[in-house]
């Protein structure tokens, strides 16, 4: 979502995005991944989350849940999609679709706030997200070939760790790393 | 598989099928249980929080096989009663207080994310 964002704002809409996590994670997240975008603080989930339907109260004490929706200008939900589990998302072109069908004008993103980053102990550091991703897709692929009644999910999820990998490969780059 | 044009329910829900009569969208705007109401008889269930479909639609089908979850949306057709966001107010990352309000100059994506990392 980061790397085609330019794609969201000329369909007309700017991304936020929402976790549990106190603003100095979020933080610590946005300059890891370079996003472009506000990550807001809902901890409790009870500012957003819940009302959402996308928080799991009984997981760690309570996280998100993954999700989008997508808000027209008249604060209707135009659409929203929440997932299963971290990797249950839609794709990045399912997204803009859904965006474009709002036929706004382009927009911009205002200038982001800067933070204090302090990442938490489960913060993975970007040389660890490669390996991550071929890992989860390994296990992804083997787990669909065990189970044919659960090929169609792995594959979706191998083609997620696709997507993942290559934007990791394409932040390691912008980072020069 | 093609689609049509999403079907209103008597519920407000409304649901894109394939031509099939394959379920594989549901507008959101209704709940799990409004979905349900608009199938009486069968044809989905609730698992794990997912609604799921049958490939068939039918009561007889077998979820173990073919189960097709409908979690993506459609904004509900004109006329129709659309779900609004609510409003909210939440600290960025930079602890500065970003609503939503402030941004319906334009369409706004919401990302939800677990979290604690």
């Amino acid at each position: 979502m980061a790397q085609r964002y330019q794609e969201f704002l000329d369909a007309g809409v700017r991304i936020v995005a929402v976790s549990v996590d106190a603003p100095e994670r979020q933080a610590a997240m946005v300059a890891k991944l370079d996003l472009p975008f506000a990550l807001l603080s809902d901890p409790g989930g009870d500012g957003l989350l819940q009302a959402l339907d996308a928080y799991d109260p009984v997981e760690r004490n309570g996280i998100g849940r993954p999700g989008v929706f997508v808000v027209a200008p008249d604060g209707a939900e135009a659409y929203r999609q929440v997932g299963r589990d971290f990797a249950d998302r839609i794709t990045e072109d399912e997204l803009l679709a859904a965006a474009r069908e709002l036929d706004l004008p382009p927009t911009k993103q205002p200038p982001l706030t800067p933070g204090r980053p302090e990442p938490g102990p489960q913060a993975m550091p970007v040389d660890a997200l490669l390996p991550y991703c071929r890992g989860a897709r390994f296990a992804a692929k083997a787990m669909g070939m065990r189970h044919p009644q659960a090929r169609d999910d792995a594959d979706r999820y191998v083609a997620q760790m696709d997507r993942y990998r290559d934007a990791v490969r394409a932040l390691r780059e912008r980072l020069g790393g | 598989m093609g689609m049509v044009a999403p079907k209103r329910r008597s519920t407000g829900a409304s649901v894109a099928e394939g031509v099939d009569g394959r379920p594989t969208r549901a507008v959101t705007g209704a709940s799990a249980s409004e979905w349900m109401e608009a199938r009486p008889g069968g044809g989905a269930r609730i698992f794990n929080d997912e609604m799921l479909v049958s490939p068939g639609g039918g009561a007889k089908a077998d979820w173990t096989t073919g189960p097709y979850r409908l979690t993506l949306g459609r904004r509900p057709t004109p006329g129709s009663s659309a779900v609004a966001v609510p409003a909210f107010t939440l600290p960025d990352q930079g602890g500065r207080l970003w609503s939503l309000a402030d941004h319906l100059d334009a369409g706004v994506v919401i990302v939800t994310l677990r979290g604690d990392w």
